[in-house]
């Protein structure tokens, strides 16, 4: 945003906004924090919004604080099932971000006053103030859910959003539902983990409300509240009794229609951090989010094999990062470990438990063949030496403890 | 079906409340995992017992000859040498386990900050023991001079004058005794040893006893704060720990008051300590046995950098909360409320969490971590 409010974007050429996405995607992680900042604080973002279209999903992974707008609170809740306008179907439980500014700017237009007073509450929070997006998103998401659901497509729909006019009853259709259960989702979901089984019941209540509103809404409501939750089976198997207590087998076709679309989301999702801490972290959300819908395979070939391909494609990158991270980041460095320091060794055994710490969710996924073949290979090259003096053959027996246990630092000890 | 003979049952599984001290052990500060909350103990059958907290979290304890360590788990480098130093200690007490630990933490198995922080503890051990061999022989001077002899107060003396009162007064009290001057000498070193863990004169506020007792009465008053704002699970193990807490800082000034107001008139205490030196020491110790096992509760604390961490360490500050035995009602001299300390509760675990820590089960590497870096904190 220049001094006179325009656009950088609009005032740039094709090639000079591909050649600054270009720049941007091998930027560090603070100089992509501080262009984010920037594109935020723009009133009118526009064009801009194409920076950092690339780098979404490192923002997955920094998760850095973004400002909070009228826009950002208001689809908070949908968060999991907005994606790109090329990766959006028609027909999947899905939203392109690209339908978001109308939106917003319908639910605004209707709101007036309200939406100024909001403009104004909403100055100097960002996504990390979560007890005011409590406190303030569910009147805010009530009203949308309210107003979208009766109201008809605005005229510039098309042009603002790329889409068709049909779109918007499809899209609607999965907003509407969204917002008018985000709040007791959000509720549910701030719920400590231990105490899942205390809010079954508000977990039904959500879905036989829901139920009333048709598939199409009981599918949404189901996808949002599985993908903000660790136990997403547990979500699924909630929703299978209501629709088998309400005997609408369309219900039970809805939930498989929420499971399919979870397994999207989660393909679609996949990020793979560059750093070995985010990328363990991520690994483990994966983990859990591939056993909860493999649970929920049954007999269904294809499902399976969905996730065994998804599950083959996580181990591939898995394998490929954790042996060149054992390659790079440890055992070159740890040739010359009977000259490093203390802080040198410090960063060596924080790398350990990074691989040790991602090796141990990786093999879940698949290939623990590989892990144990690699880090046998890497106890070798790390065992003590017998002209080692006594503190770099305690460095060495400690890096193959982190790596491979106690029993294998003795052993290596000893012989 | 005949009913089994009750005599054939093992007895109920019931809490672990030792009557004293010696039957309580001392924390050992191990870093395996599993390990958290052990302690050490003389056997009956055996030299040394370990008394491991029940793995699964309910009540009771396992107790294990300590040879049987690699029975119940694998144990850490560190722990395996640890294990191995503390089976030859004589006479186990909070100060033997305690150097057993410096001495196994400077070969490096835990790390390479644990190692300079042993160092560095055991260095300051050391010079709390010369400044209070010091204030002790300063103590003497003043006691044994007669008034009107130097006008020079002993602790305002140069260094070579003040060495030379010493001797004077060393040699002026050895016939009482019936020792030799350097018998003397040789004794106050002793007592200075006894009394470097919880100071005298100028040290009182800086030997290691103090200094933790200071740092739980922070923690008691950081535990305060967070009862302000908090309910529920994480607030009941604040409570239950605020309650120790708050009977153990208790008995631990009356042991420090009761243990320095012993050494206000030295020629008594040197006459103690020639006649039932085992005596003063236990009696000197006694703080310091109130106080074991609370160091690595309070570093848990300052690990906790957020509320949430804050809520998660706290259970596992809690599992390690030692009871209080019965036998402190003779060391403080009046009735204490014991009962209320040994009440336990349950709470609520997690899939995939361990339940001491409430970490995910899969990161026992970080848990060895951080395991290590209390022992830098509490070495």
């Amino acid at each position: 945003m220049n001094q006179q409010g325009q656009d950088p974007a609009q005032t740039l050429s094709r090639p000079q906004v591909r050649a600054i996405q270009h720049d941007l995607l091998s930027a560090r992680d603070q100089q992509i924090l501080r262009v984010v900042d920037m594109v935020d604080k723009m009133p009118l973002r526009g064009e801009a919004d194409h920076f950092i279209a690339p780098l979404r999903q490192r923002l997955a992974i920094l998760r850095p604080a973004r400002r909070l707008n009228f826009t950002r609170l208001l689809f908070q809740p949908l968060d999991s099932v907005i994606v790109a306008p090329s990766a959006w179907r028609r027909d999947t439980l899905n939203v392109p971000r690209s339908a978001l500014p109308p939106l917003a700017a319908l639910v605004r237009s209707h709101m007036r006053d309200e939406a100024a007073a909001l403009d104004h509450a909403l100055e100097d929070l960002t996504t990390d103030h979560e007890a005011e997006i409590v406190e303030i998103g569910p009147r805010l998401w009530a009203a949308a859910a309210a107003l979208l659901a009766g109201v008809a497509a605005p005229e510039d729909w098309t042009v603002a959003s790329g889409l068709s006019q049909g779109d918007f009853t499809g899209i609607v259709g999965i907003v509407a539902p969204g917002l008018l259960q985000a709040g007791r989702i959000t509720q549910i979901v701030a719920t400590k983990p231990g105490e899942l089984s205390n809010q079954k019941c508000a977990i039904e209540e959500v879905f036989q409300d829901t139920a009333a509103d048709g598939s199409t809404a009981f599918a949404a409501v189901v996808t949002l509240l599985a993908a903000r939750m660790p136990q997403s089976d547990f979500v699924f198997t909630v929703a299978d009794d209501v629709a088998v207590r309400r005997s609408e087998p369309e219900l039970r076709l809805a939930v498989d229609r929420a499971i399919d679309a979870s397994i999207d989301t989660l393909a679609g999702a996949l990020a793979h951090p560059s750093r070995l801490d985010e990328a363990a972290n991520e690994l483990r959300r994966v983990l859990i989010a591939i056993e909860n819908l493999e649970a929920q395979c049954f007999n269904r070939v294809s499902r399976k094999t969905r996730l065994a391909h998804l599950r083959q494609t996580v181990d591939g990158n898995n394998r490929r990062q954790f042996t060149a991270a054992l390659e790079s980041h440890l055992l070159q460095p740890a040739q010359s470990i009977m000259d490093a320091d203390d802080t040198q060794i410090g960063v060596l055994e924080a790398t350990a438990r990074d691989l040790r710490r991602f090796e141990a969710i990786a093999r879940r996924i698949g290939s623990a063949d590989h892990y144990d073949r690699h880090l046998k290979s890497a106890v070798a090259a790390l065992k003590p030496r017998p002209n080692d003096p006594a503190q770099t053959k305690v460095d060495r027996a400690r890096l193959i403890e982190i790596l491979r246990g106690p029993d294998a630092a003795a052993a290596a000890m000893v012989g | 079906m005949t009913q089994p003979d009750p005599n054939d049952l093992p007895p109920p599984v019931a809490d672990f409340l030792p009557t004293t001290f010696l039957e309580r052990g001392i924390a050992v500060p191990f870093t395996t995992p599993i390990l958290a909350g052990t302690r050490a103990r003389p056997g009956e059958r055996v030299p040394m017992e370990l008394i491991v907290p029940s793995p699964s979290g309910g009540r009771g304890v396992y107790i294990l000859p300590w040879q049987d360590i690699s029975a119940l788990c694998r144990p850490t480098l560190h722990d395996a040498r640890l294990t191995a130093t503390i089976a030859g200690v004589q006479g186990v007490t909070p100060r033997t386990i305690r150097k057993a630990a410096r001495e196994t933490a400077a070969l490096g198995f835990a790390g390479r900050a644990a190692a300079a922080a042993a160092a560095a503890a055991e260095a300051a051990e050391r010079t709390a023991s010369l400044t209070v061999n010091f204030e002790l022989l300063l103590a003497l001077v003043r006691r044994v001079e007669p008034p009107g002899e130097c006008a020079i107060p002993p602790e305002q003396e140069q260094p070579a004058e003040l060495e030379r009162r010493a001797r004077r007064a060393t040699a002026r009290i050895a016939p009482e005794f019936g020792r030799t001057p350097e018998a003397i000498a040789t004794t106050l070193e002793q007592l200075a040893d006894v009394y470097s863990c919880i100071g005298i004169g100028r040290t009182a506020n800086t030997c290691s006893v103090p200094q933790l007792l200071a740092r739980l009465i922070r923690l008691r008053a950081d535990l305060g704060a967070y009862l302000l704002s908090n309910v529920g699970d994480s607030a009941r193990d604040a409570t239950l720990i605020a309650s120790a807490l708050d009977l153990t800082i208790t008995c631990a000034r009356v042991a420090i008051t009761d243990s320095r107001h012993m050494s206000t008139d030295v020629t008594l205490l040197i006459r103690k300590w020639i006649l039932q030196p085992e005596a003063v020491a236990q009696s000197v110790a006694r703080a310091d046995w109130l106080l074991d096992g609370w160091d690595r509760i309070a570093a848990l604390w300052d690990t906790a950098q957020t509320p949430s961490d804050q809520q998660l360490v706290l259970s596992e500050m809690c599992s390690l909360v030692p009871s209080v035995p019965r036998e402190v009602g003779s060391w403080v001299g009046h009735h204490l409320n014991i009962e209320a300390d040994s009440k336990r509760h349950r709470r609520k675990v997690v899939l995939m969490q361990d339940w001491r820590t409430g970490r995910s089960v899969v990161d026992v590497a970080d848990l060895i971590g951080r395991n290590e870096s209390l022992i830098e904190q509490t070495v």
